[in-house]
């Protein structure tokens, strides 16, 4: 019954994610490239319409209603796409691995053997973290147990409680789908969404880098990524930060492809994903004025063309606020702010202390961000070279710049002071470090090395 | 040495979320440099005589970076080999719990973590007082919680939806508070060296002298 259960809950987020995936993004990516996209499209409109139905219309939550509009949804993405003429032909299996060589399968292997180690932790490791505890499970469980948003200022689980109201509601909202499929609250089951995300990063690198690299170089760099250990523990303990990576990658890879295609839908794409991403958590704002920054820079200082930054930068800002808008309208009326902290700026010169040791952590075999620096060192001619290499290299620091200032300038080092942000901060940033690693090793962006 | 250090086994402890995991818990040196700063300042430096060498030699650029890619993947293996010694190490943890209960699970994994990071037990008595709590407090109450900050979230989310924790009730639940003393039917918190009198409180039930509940 568990098994069916929770058949009907990844259905009824792969449905309609796959379908509106067609409608918009239309992309000619295998099956799985699909299927990775469609979790992250159909994650994002569940909880936004649970969003809709709890913060702003205010509705009890009642299963079977819900689940009628969730059919009359998957039937009117239907009928669009029937009546946009879009068949269901799938692409032949780009899975059906036949000319796969030896160097390919034992690379494969050594991935598959890291989702097993993390399918058997994610399985038999309940949620003990504190913070999953006091937030991204703990609201769920007054969600469940209340089936509506408490908006009395005096109760304990008002705007749902937990230790921060003003944080997004995505991840809450999506175990709280969950646990309302199930008809149990279950935070074991739970670690699964957290998996699901995992393996879709998986899937979106290497797609990503087949554009660029062999498969086998592709693999390589989806097995660096995998045997990364923070990244790891995250897949299966439940925070917000990995699925946030999740949509950071989809929203550089989009803008990436804009910077060298220059396609509108590309563009619109990344803004959208960077919403998404700001729906997970509220440090995407720094990342989305990155990708603002990087999209101003094309434009105005290498395309030399106001109007064209004009209406990039526009046309990117309005698509972030499309999948938004109901959390900023509630962040608006009930004064939710982005920060945790109060307002204050100071030079906190100890936190440079703290961006080193999350960065090269002294007391492990970590090299990862050294890998970056000689990816960066060594094809810096090939980078300076081609403007979407340049200006994605400039996305990743100017991320990184933002997250210096933020917890070296605001009220906001403390959290880098006492460890519990700032490497977190940067795992969200990992899978983008990954793709630019491996596409500075690429003969050209844009070609495929083989 | 330095198989030993391969060969380590790291479990998670409270901060592994925070931290990467892999993380010794004793600072490695060589000489005046860390582990990792070792690790990295060899490789970049290898990679950029290496880089350097081809770059002089005008040699062919995909061949150079073939090479860096390798250096690289090597550079990695320590990491590689260390995690995959604590994945398998985590495998056979996890090949006992197979057969445990979801909540056996979990205080497995919360007593792990408490006796590894020696945490005098706090943590691990948790679910033991959870129970205390559940077998004697009629369920629906309101109590106040007195125990040190970083417990209070495994109250609220495990006592939840039994008990609602406010901030002032007639019950209150004492469990290893720092700066608070219950003595003589009086709750007292330590403040600035004195003990101020918070109020009268009547012993309800006891599972030991740092876990109880006390009534106003």
């Amino acid at each position: 019954m568990v098994v069916l259960k929770l058949t009907l809950f990844f259905l009824s987020i792969f449905i309609p994610g796959w379908l509106a995936e067609k409608l918009w993004l239309k992309s000619r990516e295998s099956f799985l490239c699909k299927l990775a996209l469609s979790w992250g499209i159909g994650t994002i409109l569940i909880t936004l319409e649970l969003f809709l139905w709890f913060f702003i219309l205010r509705f009890k939550f009642n299963f079977f209603i819900f689940y009628l509009i969730l059919i009359a949804q998957i039937t009117f993405l239907f009928y669009l796409i029937i009546k946009n003429k879009l068949n269901f032909k799938l692409n032949p299996l780009k899975l059906s691995l036949p000319k796969i060589n030896l160097g390919q399968a034992i690379v494969f292997i050594l991935i598959l053997i890291q989702i097993a180690f993390l399918l058997l932790n994610t399985l038999m490791r309940p949620p003990i973290t504190y913070d999953n505890l006091a937030m991204w499970q703990y609201k769920p469980k007054v969600l469940f147990y209340e089936n509506q948003i408490n908006f009395d200022e005096q109760k304990y689980a008002y705007l749902g409680g937990g230790g921060h109201i003003n944080y997004p509601w995505q991840t809450p909202l999506l175990s709280y789908w969950l646990y309302a499929n199930l008809g149990e609250f279950n935070d074991l089951a739970g670690n699964l969404i957290n998996l699901v995300y995992y393996l879709a990063i998986l899937i979106i690198i290497y797609y990503f880098l087949r554009n660029y690299l062999s498969s086998l170089i592709s693999l390589i760099f989806v097995w660096l990524f995998s045997t990364l250990p923070l990244p790891f523990y995250h897949a299966y303990n439940g925070y917000a930060d990995l699925i946030l990576s999740y949509y950071l990658l989809l929203a550089f890879t989009f803008l990436f492809y804009w910077l060298e295609t220059r396609e509108k839908k590309q563009l619109l794409a990344s803004g959208v994903f960077f919403g998404c991403a700001l729906f997970v958590k509220n440090d995407a704002l720094i990342f989305a004025i990155a990708g603002l920054t990087v999209i101003l820079i094309k434009s105005l200082i290498i395309d030399k063309k106001i109007t064209t930054a004009l209406k990039a930068g526009g046309f990117y800002s309005l698509a972030i606020i499309l999948p938004l808008w109901p959390w900023l309208f509630f962040k608006a009326k009930y004064h939710l702010s982005f920060s945790n902290v109060g307002p204050g700026l100071g030079y906190h010169a100890g936190v440079w202390t703290n961006i080193y040791q999350a960065l090269f952590l002294n007391n492990s075999f970590n090299i990862w961000w050294f890998a970056v620096i000689v990816s960066l060192l060594a094809n810096v001619i090939k980078i300076k070279k081609q403007n979407s290499l340049l200006l994605g290299w400039l996305f990743l620091i100017f991320c990184f710049l933002g997250l210096a200032a933020l917890y070296l300038l605001t009220e906001e080092y403390r959290f880098a002071i006492d460890n519990t942000a700032l490497s977190r901060n940067l795992l969200a940033l990992i899978p983008v470090s990954v793709v630019l690693t491996a596409v500075s090793f690429a003969s050209k962006a844009g070609q495929p090395a083989e | 040495m330095f198989l030993k250090l391969l060969f380590t086994d790291l479990p998670e402890l409270f901060y592994t979320i925070n931290l990467t995991p892999g993380i010794l818990l004793k600072v490695i040196k060589f000489g005046p440099l860390t582990l990792s700063l070792t690790s990295g300042i060899f490789l970049i430096f290898i990679s950029l005589i290496f880089f350097l060498i081809f770059y002089l030699k005008k040699l062919d650029e995909k061949k150079c970076q073939t090479i860096l890619l390798g250096l690289i993947i090597m550079a990695w293996l320590p990491l590689y080999i260390n995690f995959t010694y604590n994945n398998l190490y985590d495998l056979s943890e996890n090949f006992k719990t197979l057969k445990f209960s979801d909540s056996s699970k979990r205080v497995l994994r919360l007593c792990n973590m408490d006796s590894r990071q020696n945490a005098g037990g706090v943590y691990c008595h948790l679910f033991s007082f959870f129970t205390f709590i559940k077998n004697n407090l009629p369920a629906g109450n309101e109590v106040q919680l007195l125990t040190s900050p970083g417990l209070d979230a495994y109250f609220n989310y495990y006592l939840y939806p039994n008990y609602k924790i406010v901030k002032k009730a007639d019950y209150v639940l004492f469990y290893y508070p720092g700066g608070y003393i219950y003595k003589n039917n009086i709750l007292y918190k330590k403040q600035d060296g004195k003990d101020l009198i918070i109020g009268e409180y009547k012993m309800l039930f006891i599972k030991n002298n740092a876990e109880f509940i006390l009534k106003k």
